[in-house]
């Protein structure tokens, strides 16, 4: 039984949608990675996140898997999955931090 | 329920059912998924015992260091190293091979294209075939921790 409940925003087929970057840029092993790295998340307690490919940025959690990253946001037992990108440099850049944040106001808004 | 509508969020469940439905992702799946499962169990089974990873290291005559890499599934472990992580968790490690789910989705596949085949279309909700998914196994056995 998942601890948390997983979502990504923006929906599929909707501008800078998670689920379509993954799609389109992943071959289905990294697809598999992310997948099981999300499911690993919403199991376990949040105080026991303390896995080498996830790191907090600027008020975002960051996923790591080969070349890409994934930016979620946690909310009442909600992980939500805001930006999926192909890792451009070794520091997180502020482009894919800005899209989290929009993303981000657009999901609490409603 | 209906704030989650508005927002048009895709839920994972969802994602993932959809990836099942490629056959090259369910092989990458199987490859991948045994790596995360044993970091859970791992995970579970050290919190529920109140041990730091540098706890359990010591007890499993291991370094802190790869018991990180082994939670987060990025460490190919021998299963001396696993048999020695069980112990020190209280536990044995039990080995089960099951049959792969392809069956279950040749199946799902084929009654798609004989429904479409024949021509037939069928009223929403007209169906009575409902798919069980096969029983998945579980890596570690836990003995007198919660």
């Amino acid at each position: 039984m998942a601890l948390w409940n997983l979502e990504f925003f923006p929906s599929e087929g909707e501008r800078s949608s998670p689920t379509d970057t993954l799609k389109r840029l992943c071959n289905p092993t990294e697809q598999a990675e992310f997948v099981q790295k999300f499911k690993t998340l919403g199991e376990l307690e949040h105080k026991n996140w303390t896995f080498k490919w996830l790191k907090p940025v600027k008020g975002f959690y960051q996923v790591t898997q080969g070349n890409f990253r994934a930016y979620f946001h946690i909310n009442n037992k909600k992980i939500v999955i805001l930006h999926f990108c192909r890792k451009v440099t070794q520091k997180a850049r502020d482009e894919d931090i800005n899209i989290s944040e929009a993303n981000w106001r657009r999901y609490e808004r409603g | 329920m209906k704030e989650d509508k508005m927002r048009k969020v895709t839920s994972f469940e969802e994602f993932e059912t959809e990836l099942l439905n490629n056959s090259e992702y369910r092989k990458a799946e199987r490859r991948v998924k045994p790596y995360y499962d044993l970091a859970l169990e791992i995970i579970k089974l050290r919190a529920s015992l109140k041990l730091t990873q540098k706890d359990l290291a010591e007890k499993a005559g291991t370094y802190q260091s790869r018991i990180s890499k082994i939670e987060s599934s990025e460490f190919d472990i021998r299963l001396s190293t696993l048999i020695n992580i069980a112990e020190a968790l209280g536990s044995q490690v039990q080995i089960r091979f099951i049959p792969t789910n392809e069956s279950y989705y040749a199946q799902k596949e084929n009654i798609y294209h004989q429904l479409f085949a024949s021509e037939v279309v069928s009223q929403a909700g007209s169906s009575n075939t409902a798919w069980v998914e096969p029983k998945r196994s579980i890596s570690m056995h836990g003995q007198g921790v919660a």
